[in-house]
C-alpha cells in the first residue's frame, strides 16, 4: 500500500487530486496495513480557516491553486477537525490592522478565488496566476 | 452532530465529522475525500487517544465503534494529534497507569486488523525529512 495519502478536493469548479506525505508517514518505517478513506465537507469558512492556520507562509504561495488545496488537505487531515474549529474562534478574535487581520484577508480572498464559482466578470478581467498583488488590488477594488 | 461515511479497508464506517455539527446550516463549499495510510502503531495511537472517553472500554469492544474511534481520530483529532500519542506510547514508563488501555488497545487493533502484526519500529531523523516535505 502507498504510503502517501491522496485526497480529491471536490468542489463546483473542479475535482482535484492532491498528494500529500501526511505528518504521521514522514518518518515511519513501518508496512502500512490499513488505508482509511474518509470524507470532510467544509464550509467557506472551514476552508478560510483551514488556510488561516498556515499563517506565516509567504502570502505569494497561494496564488497557486493547488497550492491552496494542498493546504487545506493538509489543515484538515494533518491537524484535524478540532484544529479547524480553534482556528475559528480564533478568528472571530482577530483584531483589525494586525498582521492576522492581514493573512486572514489573504485567506478569504484566495479561499473565494479557489473554491466559490466563478462570476462572469472574473473571466473579463481575470489576473495571471502570477501576479496576486494584482489579484488582491482587483479584489479590493471590487469590494 | 451529522454523520458521514468512511471506510476502514473498504468496510463501511459511519462517524461524526466534527466540522460539521447538527446545528451547521452553512453550506458545503467543498468535499475534501482523502485515502490516509496507517501502519499498526497508528492504528494502536488512533485508539488510545479515547482512553478519557467514559464509555470507552465499551466502544473498544464493539467493531463497528472501534472502526469509527479510528477514523474519528484521524478526521476530527487529525494525523499530528496521532503522531504525538504514537511518540508518548514510545516513551511511556513500564509502570504508567494507562498501560493497561494500551495493552487493550493493542489487542482490538491486532483483532479487528490481522494483518497488523506489531514490529520494533525503526525510526529515522525525522526533522531533515519533514524540511525536505515542507520544501
Amino acid at each position: 500500500m502507498s504510503t502517501v495519502a491522496t485526497a480529491t478536493v471536490s468542489d463546483v469548479r473542479t475535482d482535484a487530486l492532491v498528494e500529500f506525505r501526511p505528518v504521521h508517514r514522514q518518518c515511519a518505517t513501518d508496512p502500512v496495513v490499513v488505508t482509511i478513506t474518509a470524507p470532510a465537507g467544509l464550509s467557506f469558512n472551514d476552508v478560510v480557516a483551514a488556510l488561516y492556520l498556515w499563517m506565516g507562509e509567504d502570502p505569494d504561495e497561494l496564488a497557486d491553486p493547488e497550492y491552496v488545496r494542498y493546504l487545506v488537505v493538509s489543515s484538515v487531515f494533518d491537524r484535524g477537525g478540532s484544529a479547524l474549529a480553534d482556528a475559528k474562534d480564533e478568528i472571530a478574535t482577530v483584531r483589525p490592522g494586525s498582521d492576522a487581520h492581514d493573512w486572514l484577508t489573504t485567506c478569504r480572498q484566495r479561499a473565494a478565488e479557489v473554491f466559490l464559482p466563478e462570476r462572469p466578470a472574473d473571466r473579463l478581467v481575470r489576473p495571471t496566476r502570477r501576479s496576486p498583488k494584482a489579484a488582491r488590488t482587483l479584489v479590493k477594488a471590487g469590494a | 452532530m451529522n454523520t458521514a461515511t468512511a471506510t476502514v479497508n473498504g468496510i463501511t464506517t459511519d462517524f461524526t465529522p466534527c466540522t460539521r455539527p447538527r446545528s451547521m446550516d452553512t453550506p458545503v463549499l467543498a468535499t475534501v475525500v482523502v485515502s490516509v495510510p496507517m501502519d499498526h502503531d497508528d492504528l494502536v495511537a488512533a485508539l488510545f487517544e479515547w482512553g478519557d472517553l467514559d464509555d470507552s472500554c465499551t466502544a473498544l469492544a464493539d467493531d463497528d465503534q472501534a472502526r469509527s474511534l479510528v477514523v474519528e481520530a484521524v478526521v476530527n483529532v487529525g494525523l499530528s494529534r496521532v503522531e504525538a500519542v504514537r511518540d508518548d506510547i514510545e516513551g511511556m514508563d513500564a509502570g504508567d497507569g494507562r498501560r493497561a488501555w494500551l495493552a487493550l488497545c493493542r489487542k482490538r487493533v491486532t483483532q479487528l486488523f490481522p494483518a497488523t502484526m506489531p514490529r520494533i519500529r525503526q525510526r529515522r531523523q525525522c526533522t531533515a525529512a519533514r524540511e525536505l516535505v515542507i520544501v
